[in-house]
């Protein structure tokens, strides 16, 4: 018992050395993206940055859960039970909002591909390739037009990290890392 | 292909912190300054996450119950303004119930006098804990001095006497005339 007590302490140093602002595990609903919005606007009034960085994370954040809204499993026995998960740091230069979720193995090299392409590209050819999706690219079934990643990484102006973890067969987990500089 | 595909040291980071929070199966945890807004929204998503979980309605009362005294009293901004350091907030759930842990700093008296009351407490019997939340709620007078403290006090009995549960606490010494004290609290 004592021991989940300690382990909140070590918790308390780990979040204070990632700077960690705010996790979220479970489920992904409409609500729930809601509160986790309102949750990280409201602990920006401690923050001095200013209102277009804030406008940045905000939209980010928008994009990544909305993301985890439209691709999660809707059955957990099928991702052993796997939980998706919101986290947001605040270093001293930059905000750092990590994104996690299960995932088939047959999406990894679709998806490692795209980061690849939008990590290797400026702004004005994350604009160029912005415009041509637009006008090429039709809605995918769960409401998706492929324009995500290319939007964080206008946004973000910073190189999207990726994680991959086989969890079980063919179910990996995906963690996804934005940086977003303050100044 | 490889069981692990990544891009930076950066992220295996964060994917080493993740899978440590895993394991307590975290359903959300704040740390920083707890403000009324920050409470309200707290308690708000908990609430939107309950009902996710189809939980009891006494079971979310008493997390409710819990939640508000933790963080109203233990976690107040007032108290945590006496240095800069930050608040924790957890709230985790597995097969047993819910764990509210909360933690912060603040002066080693205040913290060695709230592990004293805790331990006492828990020697208590329910009756005994319904007694004493009565006395002190009678005695609790908002122009005393020791108002904060008697605060805490009462929001720690409080909470044994809704969840009928020991509390577990931890104090870790640190500089400065400070302490991390934080409990943990089991709702089921």
């Amino acid at each position: 018992m004592q021991d989940q007590v300690q382990f909140l302490n070590e918790c308390y140093h780990l979040m204070m050395k990632h700077r960690v602002i705010m996790i979220y595990e479970g489920k992904f609903s409409q609500d729930i993206t809601k509160s986790v919005l309102s949750m990280t606007e409201r602990s920006f009034t401690e923050e001095n940055v200013t209102d277009a960085v804030k406008k940045r994370v905000y939209n980010i954040m928008t994009e990544l859960l909305q993301n985890i809204c439209k691709h999660e499993f809707k059955d957990s026995s099928e991702i052993d039970g796997m939980e998706s998960l919101f986290m947001i740091s605040s270093t001293e230069n930059e905000y750092h909002i990590i994104t996690g979720n299960a995932l088939k193995e047959n999406v990894i090299d679709t998806i490692v591909k795209k980061i690849k392409t939008v990590n290797a590209l400026d702004a004005e050819g994350l604009k160029q390739l912005y415009k041509e999706t637009r006008l090429t690219t039709t809605i995918s079934d769960v409401g998706g037009a492929g324009l995500g990643f290319i939007d964080i990484a206008r946004k973000s102006t910073n190189p999207i990290s990726y994680h991959f973890k086989r969890i079980n067969g063919d179910i990996w987990s995906f963690t996804q890392l934005v940086i977003v500089t303050k100044n | 292909m490889n069981d692990v595909i990544y891009s930076d040291e950066l992220i295996n980071s964060y994917v080493d912190f993740k899978e440590k929070i895993d394991k307590q199966k975290f359903i959300f945890s704040y740390n920083g300054k707890i403000t009324q807004a920050i409470v309200k929204t707290l308690l708000n998503m908990t609430e939107r996450k309950i009902a996710i979980l189809q939980e009891e309605e006494s079971v979310k009362k008493k997390i409710f119950g819990v939640m508000i005294n933790c963080l109203q009293t233990i976690c107040a901004e007032d108290k945590a303004a006496e240095n800069s350091a930050n608040s924790i907030f957890m709230i985790s759930k597995n097969n047993n119930g819910y764990s509210v842990f909360v933690g912060r700093y603040m002066p080693k008296k205040m913290a060695g006098y709230l592990a004293e009351m805790i331990e006492n407490l828990n020697g208590l019997s329910q009756q005994s804990i319904k007694d004493l939340h009565k006395e002190k709620l009678k005695t609790l007078d908002a122009k005393d001095e020791n108002y904060n403290i008697d605060e805490t006090t009462l929001s720690i009995i409080d909470i044994a006497k809704r969840t009928g549960q020991k509390i577990n606490f931890e104090v870790t010494d640190n500089e400065n005339n400070q302490a991390f004290f934080s409990i943990q609290i089991k709702v089921n």
